[in-house]
């Protein structure tokens, strides 16, 4: 269970400050282990290419001040999971107010992203390109609940911890974010089998 | 019940699960992040000891004392790694990986070392590393940084540090016992630190000298927007544009600026 997720919430089992079993943590070892995780889990939540560094530089940042609070009660992805979270919402806001533009529209665009991995195959890129095409048009909340459950494959307790909802929310919410994910990767299937 | 054990979802989400980025970006990422997290750690360690040197010994200072050490733990596992890599290097013939961030965060932690040094005589000034010396009755929980700290600018070859709370960068605890030969690298390592880049080094030391100017203006800025003080922060912003135009940490004065503008919006 994840209530500490959030460093918040008393669990029944106070650890005391100095057990030996700690998990020490420096941002250098965060930053090796985690880095990549939360680069998916940023990039999935929405934030563009283009402010994705700045992204990271935040969560990370974060980390280094949060770290002296971090108890090792919540698993440390779940943790930064719920940094990224925060983060990636706030860039998505900026984003909304930031006036529109050519290069802002371009860079929404999962598909003309210059990010996507190069190892990948053609058949796995355009895979890739109309899943994420799917992700960006599923509202904040579906969006959300879809990365961290089937992307980032937590849990529903991990998620309802992030995310500070009900248990039965997370099943409802994320029964209706995978029936859009779905529907809308239908959708653009067909649309890019019309086209000629 | 499991939100994953119905399957492993359609193939759309494994691409999407698959989407990880390359070691190469994770490795040219490193210095900027890592240089970041020491800047902003620095300037959280000044605000924790402004705060704990007025506040009464005892407990009180024991927390604070405790809130100062990650920044200072960054800093002194930088020297510790500091002069390994100078030696290490030379003798390696391929290149380390992540030879670059250990430079880097070396840079910053002498950076931080240098500060700590200048706060020491006058103890008026809030910033940095300087009030653990005169805090310095805390024994124990994690003393390593704090005492090795003070000690490295009047006696560097004082021993009795626990290693207990050494800092952990896996890379670098061995080499370290090798170099320094004792029980005690952390210590061994940073006390020679200083000397090695002041009497051998002078080009790095400029750069280390530089960088400590920077980093002490960032901090200031970072420190400001921490407390709401936008003008401050604006000001000194600009100052280390003025100064550094090019400067070292050239990327984080940008951040700055971006974080200014972006509270200017109303956020």
């Amino acid at each position: 269970m994840n209530a500490g997720a959030l460093g918040r919430r008393a669990l029944p089992r106070p650890l005391p400050s100095a057990e030996p079993q700690a998990p020490v943590l420096d941002l250098a070892t965060v930053y090796e282990a985690y880095f990549r995780y939360v680069w998916r889990c940023l990039r999935s939540l929405g934030v563009r290419d283009a402010q994705l560094e700045d992204a990271l530089q935040d969560v990370f940042i974060v980390v280094q001040r949060r770290l002296p609070e971090f108890d090792g009660r919540a698993a440390v992805r779940t943790w930064l999971y719920a940094i990224a979270l925060r983060i990636a919402r706030r860039y998505r806001e900026r984003a909304r107010r930031e006036p529109a533009s050519l290069e802002a529209a371009r860079e929404q665009n999962p598909e003309l992203s210059a990010l996507e991995p190069s190892a990948l195959s053609e058949h796995e890129r355009e895979r890739l390109s109309l899943a994420r095409c799917a992700l960006s048009a599923l509202d904040d909340d579906k969006r959300e609940i879809f990365v961290l459950a089937r992307v980032e494959q937590m849990s529903a307790p991990e998620i309802a911890d992030v995310l500070r909802i009900p248990l039965n929310t997370v099943y409802s919410r994320l029964r209706a974010a995978r029936l859009a994910f779905d529907a809308e990767i239908n959708r653009l299937r067909g649309s890019s089998r019309s086209t000629p | 019940m499991n939100l994953n054990d119905d399957d492993d979802g359609s193939v759309f989400e494994q691409a999407l699960r698959a989407d990880l980025p390359s070691i190469a970006e994770q490795n040219r990422l490193r210095p900027r992040i890592l240089a970041a997290g020491v800047a902003v750690g620095t300037a959280l360690g000044s605000t924790s000891v402004a705060a704990a040197t007025q506040a009464s010994f005892g407990a009180s200072a024991l927390s604070k004392l405790g809130a100062l050490s990650w920044p200072s733990k960054l800093g002194l596992t930088a020297l510790l790694v500091a002069p390994i890599t100078v030696a290490v290097l030379p003798l390696v013939a391929t290149p380390v990986p992540g030879a670059e961030i250990v430079s880097q965060v070396r840079s910053s932690a002498v950076a931080v070392h240098a500060r700590s040094a200048t706060k020491a005589s006058p103890p008026a000034e809030p910033p940095a590393l300087a009030a653990p010396q005169t805090a310095e009755p805390a024994p124990e929980p994690e003393p390593a940084v704090v005492n090795v700290a003070a000690r490295a600018t009047v006696a560097p070859s004082t021993p009795a540090v626990s290693t207990a709370s050494a800092p952990v960068i896996p890379t670098a605890s061995p080499s370290a016992a090798a170099s320094a030969g004792s029980a005690e690298p952390a210590v061994a390592a940073f006390d020679s630190a200083p000397h090695e880049t002041a009497t051998s080094e002078p080009a790095p030391q400029r750069n280390a000298s530089t960088l400590a100017a920077e980093t002490q203006l960032l901090d200031r800025a970072f420190a400001a927007l921490a407390a709401g003080d936008r003008t401050t922060a604006a000001a000194l912003v600009s100052e280390h544009a003025r100064q550094f135009p090019n400067g070292i940490l050239r990327q984080e004065r940008e951040r700055a600026r971006a974080r200014l503008a972006h509270d200017s919006t109303g956020e």
